[in-house]
């Protein structure tokens, strides 16, 4: 009877141990997960993760990911729509170092655009990844969907800094902007040579923004554009000044608004996005240790100061600024002071309400007691903070946050995030909930 | 001449015919008196023992009598003798007295005493055949003519000769045509019954005798120097004889001779008996025979000795003269208890004693084993070891069942219900049987356990990165190239593969635990043996008393590996 009793025993416990140890919970675990990592190709060389940018249309999104300024080319991530991107690079063409005799140095902020023109027409979903030649062509080097490149010519008086800064890369500090959504409006600086330029949608001739004659030296540091009512709300910043200069442009036609001067450092990073809900983009404008929320559409009103005045918030009013951001710590993270908090900004409508969200980067965070592995931090359009996003295998100098973009994908935005330290890159379905709702991308 | 009688007698008043013997015991020269000592033994342990006690008395009393100068029969002329007599009388309480008659004229061809005449005669008065009884009893007479019934007899012939003449006479007178002999209606047998065979024997032989009879019952007692009239000299005559005698009271006087003493004796005659004395001369006294029997043959017996620290009386079965008077008598006997009784001799009388002796309340237990060494635990208490080259071990314990633990190093325990006898030796032998070897199943139990230590651990390990990993997916954290989602995966089936190896690793090591190809031990039990000496049982129940004496029971000694035959 033991022997039989203690048989059966044996068996029920093994059963037992079987069935709650399985593994397939931790199968479950990987379907669905809340943040999807994309790594490089195995044949990829160049750095990774420092650099995001997204073209995306009705249709589909793709995200291209590159290094750092100056190093080799990119990847181009098919997101699709839904919620199954792929997790393996569809093009790895984008700005070659050499190829052929085309040549391309990327740039620290690409930008991409669902239509792109060039002169053998438009291409849709192209990046704007580098400064380089195309086939004799030199300016903005350009890749499309179609695999179609080009070069967006760019002011011949800046061309010859441009140029030698691709061999002495720190000089040139080439950065891009478009808005988001239709019409977009690409903007270029260098801050070396403290010149603005733009394409109109559709276009690709640059056209001048004049530099103001009081801008700081820096003028070009930080580049955002923004869709407003009466056009596109351009933000270029000289953080070393402080200084943040707005022009509104329609067209060709170009308003220049104004500055607002903040503390130091004041814009060295922007972005936009719209946050309020007004159906206007605004401004985010990052500061050494706050951000703050600029409406687009009081941005848009400022009188003209004309590009001589002096930098002055005048006549913002205080539905200027739409709220503030502080770096909080939490039981996940810390080390505010340190944290680099600002150091990449995107506004995306995570919950679909209308209202933008906005995510900064705060690449040098330190997360579960592991230093500069990186956070992401989210608040909602009224500043409060909402939550603290990571990843559940923090790596300590891994610069979560590194950079920071928006995709629309299955009827809301989530927000891709670049990691410098260990050359990745992550989709965040659950941005900026608390609650992850067990995932199955925390709908 | 030999005087060994059968005795024959009216059927109403005879007891069963019996051979009556004198006894000589080792006192030579006491009058021996033996008194219907088959009836005694059958009154006090059934008849069907009689006759297996009398064989080997009967065989004693022959060689006794062998010795006799006066009567030499032989062991079968005895047997037949008896036989014979038995046969007749049978056949006489039967009322068939013609083939009594028969068997008694034939038993008197074989053997020519005239005993067997007597009875032929009365058998044939019995038939009222007057002739043939006045033939047996002319013959009778003719054999013995000093007999002290010859008188008796003469009167008993005439009595059938006057009867005879009366019928002839009559016959006579009656209607011719009557052909053959007719039975004639003789006077009945004038006798007290059976008479009893008085043998008389003195050493040395030769020394005269007189026999009185009493003549009336309230006549007071043979005196010696007094006028005794009311006794009546029967006989005198020198030893040895043999007297058939009527039933009553005798006084019996051996006068001085050569250089011993005069002595003398009451006998009181029953019917049908033989009645034997038989006196030693030297010691000039009259003794009585001390007859003891047991159920254990060859019991001590101890005479006016409680404290044993004289020789021994004898061992029984034993008879002897002793001195007249109480007596205290102690029978022991080993595994008995002992048992003391006290009895009363009359002089020249037998008093006959049986003693049933009851087995003590312990028995011991004989141990020794095929092995180098032993334990022993009885009842779970332990009571010692046995080594080989040792006496047994010997345990002294209650009768009736004990628990018997035999243990030794690298054996399996053998454990026994055993049933220890009262007042004997269970002597027995434990065949040993080494154990199973358990290597195999410690080895897979300590495999199992560490198997199924890494299935804890990993499954612990596991639970743990799970629970993490939920809380990383509730959070938003989770990503699929998380290394702990492959390590919990791996560790979960390092669980379950350490639970699932270890599982089954210990049923196997249960198996192999439980696995026993292997016979059980034996306890071999010898043949009950009684004790070969007195012992006084344990102190308490359980408690053992260890013993040096050897084991002598034969035991099968070849073995086989690892077990018992």
């Amino acid at each position: 009877m033991k022997l039989y009793g203690g048989k059966y025993s044996s068996v029920l416990l093994l059963f037992g141990c079987v069935a709650g140890c399985s593994w397939n919970r931790f199968t479950e675990l990987k379907k669905d997960t809340p943040v999807v990592r994309l790594s490089p190709s195995d044949s990829y060389s160049g750095s990774f993760g420092v650099a995001l940018a997204v073209a995306e249309n009705s249709r589909r999104a793709e995200l291209y990911v590159a290094g750092k300024e100056y190093a080799e080319g990119g990847l181009v991530y098919s997101l699709g729509t839904d919620e199954d991107p792929q997790p393996n690079p569809t093009d790895e063409g984008h700005c070659p170092a050499r190829d052929g005799l085309d040549r391309c140095s990327a740039v620290e902020r690409p930008v991409g655009l669902d239509v792109a023109v060039s002169s053998a027409g438009e291409h849709e979903l192209c990046f704007v990844s580098g400064f380089g030649t195309v086939e004799g062509d030199e300016g903005l080097w350009t890749r499309c969907d179609d695999n179609f490149r080009f070069a967006y010519p760019v002011p011949a008086d800046v061309r010859a800094g441009l140029a030698q800064g691709a061999e002495d890369g720190p000089r040139r500090q080439l950065r891009l902007a478009a808005n988001r959504g239709a019409e977009q409006l690409l903007v270029a600086t260098t801050a070396a040579q403290a010149r603005a330029w733009f394409y109109p949608p559709l276009e690709n001739t640059p056209l001048d923004l004049a530099t103001p004659s009081e801008a700081g030296g820096d003028f070009g540091s930080a580049v955002a554009v923004a869709k407003v009512e009466g056009g596109h709300l351009v933000a270029i910043a000289a953080p070393l000044s402080g200084e943040v200069w707005f022009y509104l442009i329609n067209g060709d036609a170009v308003t220049e608004l104004g500055c607002i001067e903040g503390p130091e450092s004041f814009g060295h990073e922007l972005a936009s996005g719209e946050v309020d809900g007004d159906g206007e983009q605004d401004i985010v404008i990052a500061a050494e240790d706050e951000i703050t929320i600029y409406s687009g559409a009081a941005l848009a009103s400022l009188d003209a100061l004309g590009i001589a005045g002096t930098c002055q918030s005048v006549g913002l009013g205080e539905e200027g600024a739409i709220a503030e951001l502080a770096c909080q710590s939490t039981d996940e993270t810390s080390g505010c002071g340190a944290s680099a908090f600002g150091a990449s900004l995107t506004v995306a409508d995570v919950d679909d309400d209308g209202a933008g969200e906005i995510f900064v980067g705060a690449p040098r965070m330190a997360v579960r007691g592991l230093a500069r592995a990186g956070a992401v931090l989210a608040y909602d359009s009224d500043g409060d903070f909402l939550h603290v996003q990571i990843v559940s295998d923090p790596e300590e100098k891994a610069a979560f946050g590194t950079s920071l973009a928006t995709v629309r994908q299955g009827g809301r935005d989530i927000v891709a995030v670049g990691a410098e330290g260990e050359d990745g890159a992550y989709l965040l379905y659950c941005a900026g909930k608390s609650d992850g709702d067990g995932s199955s991308r925390c709908h | 001449m030999c005087d060994i009688i059968g005795t024959t007698g009216d059927a109403a008043q005879q007891q069963p015919k019996n051979i009556h013997l004198g006894l000589s015991g080792p006192h030579r020269g006491r009058i021996l008196f033996v008194k219907n000592m088959q009836r005694s033994l059958q009154g006090r342990i059934g008849a069907p023992n009689v006759r297996r006690l009398f064989l080997p008395l009967f065989f004693l009393v022959y060689l006794l009598l062998s010795q006799a100068a006066w009567c030499e029969p032989g062991e079968s002329g005895l047997e037949a003798i008896r036989s014979q007599m038995d046969q007749g009388q049978g056949l006489f309480l039967a009322k068939k007295y013609e083939e009594a008659a028969e068997v008694f004229e034939a038993g008197y061809q074989k053997h020519p005493y005239s005993a067997f005449l007597f009875n032929a005669g009365v058998c044939y008065q019995k038939l009222g055949r007057a002739d043939a009884a006045l033939d047996a009893f002319q013959r009778y007479l003719a054999k013995d003519p000093n007999a002290p019934d010859a008188a008796a007899v003469r009167e008993r012939m005439a009595g059938i000769s006057q009867a005879k003449s009366a019928a002839e006479a009559a016959e006579s007178e009656a209607e011719e045509g009557a052909e053959g002999p007719q039975a004639i209606d003789l006077p009945d047998d004038p006798g007290q019954g059976m008479k009893s065979l008085v043998i008389i024997e003195s050493e040395p032989p030769g020394a005269p005798v007189k026999v009185y009879r009493r003549r009336l019952d309230s006549a007071p007692e043979f005196v010696e120097g007094a006028t005794n009239d009311l006794w009546q000299l029967v006989t005198e005559r020198a030893t040895p004889l043999n007297l058939t005698l009527d039933v009553g009271r005798y006084h019996i006087v051996i006068e001085e001779f050569q250089e011993y003493n005069r002595t003398n004796s009451n006998l009181d005659v029953s019917p049908g008996h033989v009645h034997h004395f038989k006196a030693n001369l030297s010691q000039g006294e009259f003794t009585g025979l001390l007859e003891v029997t047991t159920n254990v043959v060859g019991a001590n017996l101890y005479l006016d000795d409680d404290g044993k620290k004289r020789t021994l009386w004898g061992k029984a079965p034993h008879g002897a003269l002793i001195s007249p008077g109480e007596h205290t008598l102690l029978v022991e006997a080993p595994g008995y208890k002992s048992v003391e009784h006290r009895v009363e001799v009359q002089m020249g009388d037998k008093e006959s004693v049986e003693i049933e002796l009851q087995r003590v309340e312990f028995g011991v237990l004989r141990l020794d084993a095929d092995v180098g060494e032993v334990t022993l635990s009885v009842d779970g208490k332990p009571v010692g070891a046995w080594r080989q080259g040792q006496d047994a071990i010997e345990v002294e314990l209650p009768a009736g069942s004990h628990d018997l633990l035999v243990s030794a190093k690298g054996y399996k325990d053998l454990r026994k219900l055993v049933t220890i006898p009262q007042g004997q030796i269970l002597p027995m032998r434990a065949r040993m049987v080494e154990k199973f070897p358990r290597g195999a199943a410690w080895t897979q139990a300590v495999l199992a356990a560490g198997f199924v230590g890494a299935g804890v651990y990993f499954g612990v390990e596991s639970n743990r990165l799970n629970r993490e990993l939920t809380e990383d997916r509730d959070a938003g954290y989770l990503h699929a190239e998380d290394p702990r989602i492959r390590r919990g995966f791996w560790y979960s089936i390092g669980a379950d593969s350490g639970f699932a190896v270890g599982g089954i690793l210990g049923i196997l090591s249960t198996y192999n635990f439980l696995r026993d190809p292997y016979p059980d031990p034996i306890l071999q039990l010898g043949k009950q043996r009684d004790f070969k000496r007195h012992r006084t049982g344990p102190e308490s129940p359980g408690r053992g008393a260890l013993s040096s004496r050897p084991f002598g029971l034969e035991f099968a000694t070849s073995r086989t590996h690892g077990g018992a035959k």
